[in-house]
């Protein structure tokens, strides 16, 4: 199992990447991914603005339906196109942190981000809820 | 599945080995008072006796020689086959095994009826039915609103008022506001706000045909967002009418009753619900699939998509629907097969010709008027009958074994007024009549000597 240590992560096994200032990446853990088993279908919520911890997309796997939230307040300018168009769903399952990623947010309140687990906690979180 | 009670024999040997002496014995914490106590249902009966009080019963009930009723539940002819098939044990089951494990027959009976209402209406998808039309007609517009995140739905025209009755209900409990128009005025009221979807019945409660494609398209032209739901009861038209798909419709709904269901006493019946290839994950309900062997070429039968489902997704889930009419389905594959394309045409042809003759006679009765005399109809119309005319024909009818038309009821006329541009007159009572490939030449004679009987008996009255 694999936990970059450049990420912020949540308690629901989102991970969130700051790219700048005002931009992050969001996307599922390697746990969650491989929770869920192979991802068939994701359905991602229209753009605009959200809250903490909102829905922004369903992933439906062979066996099951997640949502995914939002880690932090903002509005989402972009869903991932690998996926939202040409639904290789596949490349959550295979890149989770990295082809894989779900959104692209616009943060409204980047102080939330504090709020998150690091990388060491997460792995701490993920080992205890086994 | 086949049900064997236990042998004396079993019944020891299993008590013996759980170390039980008797079936007194086992059932010991239950009380004695409450324990097998004897139930108020006299005795049993033979065989013969059976017979008769069953007989009995149904004799009570009024088998008609000839319909002239539809307004939801139509007389058509079902080939024996029908039976046939849905009475073999395989297949008669409360109960619809869906493990593909045991029940590759059933689900490859329910696909190839899935695939039946595909060729019928054009759709790339349908599920495996759900409980009758007007239930499909709710699942549709939670489609709608799943699809478009919007909750305005616009009913346009004549839609029935029992599926606009249960449309509210669904409503109340789905948060649909739910408004109506009429040919003239619904594109004013699609200008006001943002619909998920508008709601057409074709043929309409009073039998009308509607232009559908032109009124798809100037529905998109006001908005390209909204969707467009057809209702379809009189399910033997699309023998005759072109396929929903190719109409700019976006979700198909309807009633399967005509096609191969008997009427019984307005069930069970079954639900269609089909759409376009950019909806389908949003169709809810179970759908069958077909799929190959893992080492083979074999097909295989089994349900898919299921993670939309209640069992997976719970509160999620698109639908509270778990289960579909699949008895009910097999009735209608076997039913298609029977007709094949052919079949089914001539069964609408002859209805509709049917209806046409039935329509210019009736309108050729001086105190009687057909409002939809110059409008295209499939097989049922509206006439306008002098008040009082209705009770003395129903009489008449019944005397003779014929189901009249359907009058419609005062309490809906207020709904049919906003849905509708027919004007209704006081003075006047409306009678939805409805002819099938099932009315004779006979009999259509014997109704319209009736209906002038009934006429002259009123007169007299009067004078």
């Amino acid at each position: 199992m694999n936990f970059p240590e450049n990420l912020m992560y949540t308690e629901s096994h989102e991970w969130i990447k700051k790219l700048d200032e005002k931009t992050a990446l969001i996307g599922i853990t390697d746990y969650a991914q491989h929770e869920l088993g192979d991802i068939v279908f994701i359905e991602f919520e229209p753009m605009g603005k959200k809250n903490k911890k909102d829905i922004f997309c369903n992933l439906e796997s062979v066996k099951a339906v997640a949502s995914a939230y939002l880690p932090v307040s903002g509005t989402i300018v972009e869903a991932n196109a690998k996926l939202a168009k040409d639904e290789e769903f596949e490349l959550v399952n295979n890149s989770p942190y990295d082809k894989g990623w779900l959104i692209k947010i616009s943060l409204s309140k980047p102080s939330e981000l504090s709020q998150l687990m690091n990388s060491k906690a997460y792995k701490k979180f993920v080992e205890e809820a086994k | 599945m086949d049900f064997s009670p236990l042998s004396e024999q079993d019944i020891q040997e299993m008590l013996k080995a759980i170390g039980v002496s008797s079936m007194d014995a086992l059932f010991q914490d239950i009380p004695k008072s409450i324990r097998n106590p004897s139930l108020n249902i006299g005795k049993g009966l033979s065989e013969l006796e059976t017979r008769f009080c069953m007989e009995t019963l149904a004799g009570k009930n009024m088998i008609y020689s000839s319909y002239f009723r539809g307004a939801g539940s139509y007389n058509h002819y079902i080939p024996p086959v029908v039976n046939q098939i849905t009475a073999r044990n395989e297949f008669y089951t409360a109960y619809t095994p869906y493990q593909p494990e045991v029940s590759q027959g059933y689900l490859q009976a329910i696909f190839e009826y899935q695939t039946a209402i595909c060729n019928l209406t054009g759709m790339f998808a349908t599920n495996a039915s759900v409980y009758d039309g007007a239930n499909a007609l709710c699942e549709a517009a939670i489609m709608a609103k799943n699809i478009t995140r919007k909750n305005q739905f616009l009913i346009v025209g004549e839609l029935h008022p029992e599926y606009f009755q249960i449309f509210k209900t669904y409503g109340f409990a789905c948060d649909f506001h739910i408004q109506t128009a009429n040919l003239n005025n619904f594109t004013e009221k699609l200008k006001q706000e943002e619909f998920a979807a508008v709601v057409i019945q074709n043929p309409t409660f009073f039998g009308d045909l509607h232009n559908l494609k032109e009124l798809a398209k100037k529905i998109k032209e006001i908005s390209d967002e909204v969707l467009v739901i057809e209702v379809i009861i009189e399910s033997s038209s699309l023998g005759l009418l072109k396929k929903p798909a190719d109409l700019g419709i976006d979700i198909v709904c309807g009633e399967g009753q005509p096609l191969g269901i008997p009427m019984g006493f307005g069930g069970p019946t079954l639900g269609y619900l089909a759409t376009l290839k950019t909806h389908y994950r949003k169709l809810p309900g179970r759908i069958v699939g077909e799929t190959k062997e893992l080492n083979g070429e074999r097909k295989g039968y089994l349900l898919t998509l299921q993670a939309r489902e209640q069992h997976i997704r719970r509160e999620k889930a698109l639908s509270n629907i778990c289960s579909n009419q699949a008895l009910c389905g097999l009735a209608i594959i076997v039913y298609l097969s029977a007709m094949g394309y052919n079949g089914l045409r001539k069964v609408a042809e002859l209805s509709a010709k049917n209806a046409y003759y039935l329509k210019q006679r009736l309108h050729e009765i001086k105190e009687i008027s057909v409002c939809n005399i110059s409008r295209p109809t499939y097989n049922e119309f509206l006439i306008a009958v002098p008040k009082g005319f209705y009770e003395k024909f129903e009489e008449l009818c019944l005397a003779e074994k014929i189901l009249p038309p359907y009058q419609l009821l005062s309490e809906s006329l207020e709904y049919l007024a906003q849905v509708s541009t027919y004007k209704f007159e006081n003075n006047k009572d409306y009678l939805i009549a409805c002819a099938t490939e099932m009315n004779s030449a006979e009999s259509t004679v014997t109704f319209l000597t009736l209906a002038q009987k009934a006429l002259r008996e009123l007169g007299g009255r009067r004078r």
